[in-house]
């Protein structure tokens, strides 16, 4: 019934269009000679119009194009960052994790086996989980300070293959990445727990201080304490990876008491243009499914992620929003100003036999002009410029690294709104003037 | 120049007062006449004699408040706004006091204009228009913008773009009023040609007394109504 309703709705909206399709065809066709007069009388306008005019109205199109398309694309762009980070960084193309009533991933060593040889994979990371707390500067603890102690989670990894998932070797700004001979002794820390990375520096109490490679710090296991060296600090702007405390694997299998089988998540890079659904289909053909949760990073994204990268969207949608508002307003009053200066002239247009359209399609074709030079200025110099630029050098937003994010469709869409508005706001000053007596506008009465 | 008895203009009963507030002034009391076809006549009066509102009523620019006017044959009663425009652009040609040129086109395209509208090649329209201009002698200024023009030459582009599109009348408002004694003369001189030449019905409001000389016929009006 309902879908019955919804094509019912769908055949009337196909409909109207059409309707309205063939009514504008018939109305153009109607309306040649006054279009023709209208373009004449506009191109004339505009030739012989004051130029510094001419140049603020298309600088107010240009700079509302901007306000549209990169406040938004900011906007997005901040989460974007986020997740691309969230993917790169950590969860891969495909997140392999276990079922909902498991705490381990199932039969993971055959998973691994067929992953390894899986033609699309560039690489994959075996992951082991726990949890505990970590301590510094216990050394120089007076009996009435705090302890300087955190919770803290950990990860235990293959150096190499997670290395070749993450690339996070390239993000450890100080000391070095993990070496499977470091399983004793070396940890490396997120820069969220440091004091001196953290971006919570300033509020958060149980921060790590004066921590830096090379300095001991103490991690509870349980009932086990045990001492490591800093090795490095990964900076990563990826508040996940950032609490983390990462141990090469055999020694988290060691303090946790975890046979290397029970691996706790896979996360898995697929070569350049890999669908990750067929990655996916094929692990599923397999039947390890039935073993693991198998998603891609779309599906294993965190949900507030997807919220935020929602609310983000709205968010930048209103701004651009107001934005063509106040280019609209600005155009209406533009045009209106123009219209009403040239009241006189509209009269003896009038008078002399050139019809309403033709005088309303002149001004209605320089707001068309007008937006659409905008259009094309700020397309040039968000593609041109801004995009590359921000491409290159990310917005250093504290928790993302912020890129501009404008897709083309979204950007045509959004155009054509503009567009739309910039038509109204550009026809309806000249209809009120127009509309106005004849021989009122002619003696300026 | 009368062509034959064809009454190209009959006004009937002729009423247009003007409300303001409670104030009713009523400028044109029950007139009614009529022009031959091919007439050159000229509305005379004194200053608030209603000689401008008659030809704005006539002329089809403004909507009287009762009365009848039959333009060519065809009663303008019943026709909407749009329909007094097309019959504007066809039948009749306009000369104001001010020369009234659009101030973004050259004198060759103000007078190309109305035929643009018509529907007519471009450039068959600019050709005609360059005809115009060369009538009214003013080929030398073609593509000059009305700025660049003194008031006699404007006027004479005004009267161009009266007669590009061969009307049937012309009215012409105060034509020379702001012009200086050569430039009405010469104004005047091509009125009276295109009157002669090419059977154009003229209705001229004026109130210099040594035009009466030139035209066919005056009416006369006083106080709202024909003396």
């Amino acid at each position: 019934m309902f879908s019955q309703i919804i094509s019912f709705i769908g055949y009337i909206l196909v409909g109207l269009i059409a309707y309205y399709i063939i009514y504008l065809f018939i109305f153009v066709y109607k309306n040649t000679n006054s279009i023709r007069v209208g373009y004449f009388l506009a191109v004339r306008s505009i030739k012989r119009s004051n130029k510094m005019m001419t140049l603020a109205i298309i600088s107010v199109m240009t700079a509302t194009f901007l306000a549209l398309i990169v406040v938004s694309g900011v906007m997005s762009g901040l989460i974007e960052g986020s997740v691309i980070s969230f993917r790169e960084k950590d969860l891969g193309d495909l997140v392999i994790s276990p079922l909902d009533n498991k705490s381990v991933i199932l039969n993971a060593s055959d998973m691994i086996d067929l992953i390894k040889k899986d033609d699309r994979v560039a690489g994959y990371s075996p992951r082991y989980s726990g949890s505990g707390s970590i301590e510094a500067n216990w050394k120089t603890l007076k009996s009435n300070d705090v302890a300087n102690k955190r919770n803290v989670s950990f990860y235990g990894i293959d150096p190499v293959l997670e290395d070749s998932v993450t690339k996070l070797s390239a993000n450890v700004k100080e000391g070095s990445w993990l070496t499977k001979e470091d399983a004793s002794k070396y940890v490396l820390l997120g820069k969220e727990m440091v004091e001196k990375y953290s971006v919570a520096s300033d509020i958060d109490p149980t921060l790590l201080r004066n921590v830096d490679p090379g300095a001991k710090v103490r991690i509870v296991v349980g009932s086990t304490t045990n001492e490591y060296i800093v090795k490095g600090i990964i900076v990563v702007k990826n508040q996940d990876i950032g609490q983390k405390v990462f141990f090469v694997d055999s020694e988290l299998q060691r303090l946790e008491n975890i046979l290397p089988q029970n691996v706790n998540m896979i996360a898995v890079k697929l070569k350049p243009n890999v669908d990750p659904k067929s990655v996916k289909a094929t692990l599923i053909a397999n039947g390890f499914n039935n073993y693991a949760k198998i998603q891609t990073f779309e599906e294993g994204t965190p949900a507030f992620v997807n919220q935020m990268k929602q609310l983000f969207g709205i968010m930048g949608t209103m701004f651009g929003s107001i934005g063509i508002v106040v280019s609209a307003i600005t155009l209406f009053i533009v045009i209106f100003i123009n219209a009403i200066t040239r009241r006189k002239q509209i009269g003896i247009l009038k008078g002399i036999g050139i019809n309403s359209f033709a005088i309303e399609f002149s001004y209605l074709f320089q707001a068309i002009l007008y937006t659409a030079i905008g259009c094309i200025i700020g397309s040039l110099i968000v593609f041109l410029l801004i995009k590359p630029a921000i491409d290159a050098h990310p917005i250093d937003f504290p928790f993302s690294d912020g890129i501009l994010v404008v897709d083309p469709v979204t950007t045509l869409i959004r155009v054509g709104i503009f567009m739309f508005i910039a038509m109204i706001a550009g026809y309806f000053p000249a209809r009120m003037i127009v509309k106005r007596n004849t021989l009122d506008a002619i003696l300026g009465r | 120049m009368q062509n034959n008895n064809k009454e190209i203009i009959l006004v009937k009963d002729l009423v247009r007062s003007f409300v303001d507030g409670e104030c009713i002034t009523i400028v044109l009391k029950n007139i009614s006449f009529s022009i031959l076809e091919g007439e050159f006549v000229a509305i005379m009066g004194r200053s608030g004699a209603g000689k401008s509102t008659t030809l704005y009523q006539i002329s089809l620019l403004d909507d009287p408040t009762s009365g009848e006017i039959i333009l060519d044959g065809i009663n303008t009663h019943d026709m909407n706004q749009e329909e007094k425009t097309q019959f504007r652009l066809n039948k009749l040609g306009y000369v104001f006091q001010d020369y009234s040129l659009m101030t973004d086109l050259t004198a060759l395209e103000n007078v190309a204009l109305p035929l643009l509208m018509q529907g007519v090649d471009k450039k068959e329209a600019f050709l005609k228009a360059e005809g115009s201009l060369g009538e009214v002698g003013l080929s030398h200024v073609m593509d000059h913008v009305p700025s660049s023009l003194s008031g006699g030459e404007q006027q004479r582009v005004s009267i161009a773009r009266a007669i590009v599109h061969n009307p049937k009348i012309i009215f012409a408002d105060e034509p020379t009023a702001n012009l200086d004694h050569i430039s009405s003369l010469n104004v005047m001189e091509i009125f009276k040609n295109l009157n002669k030449n090419k059977g154009i019905t003229i209705v001229m409001v004026t109130h210099e007394e040594e035009y009466k000389k030139v035209v066919d016929r005056v009416i006369h009006l006083d106080d709202g109504k024909i003396i």
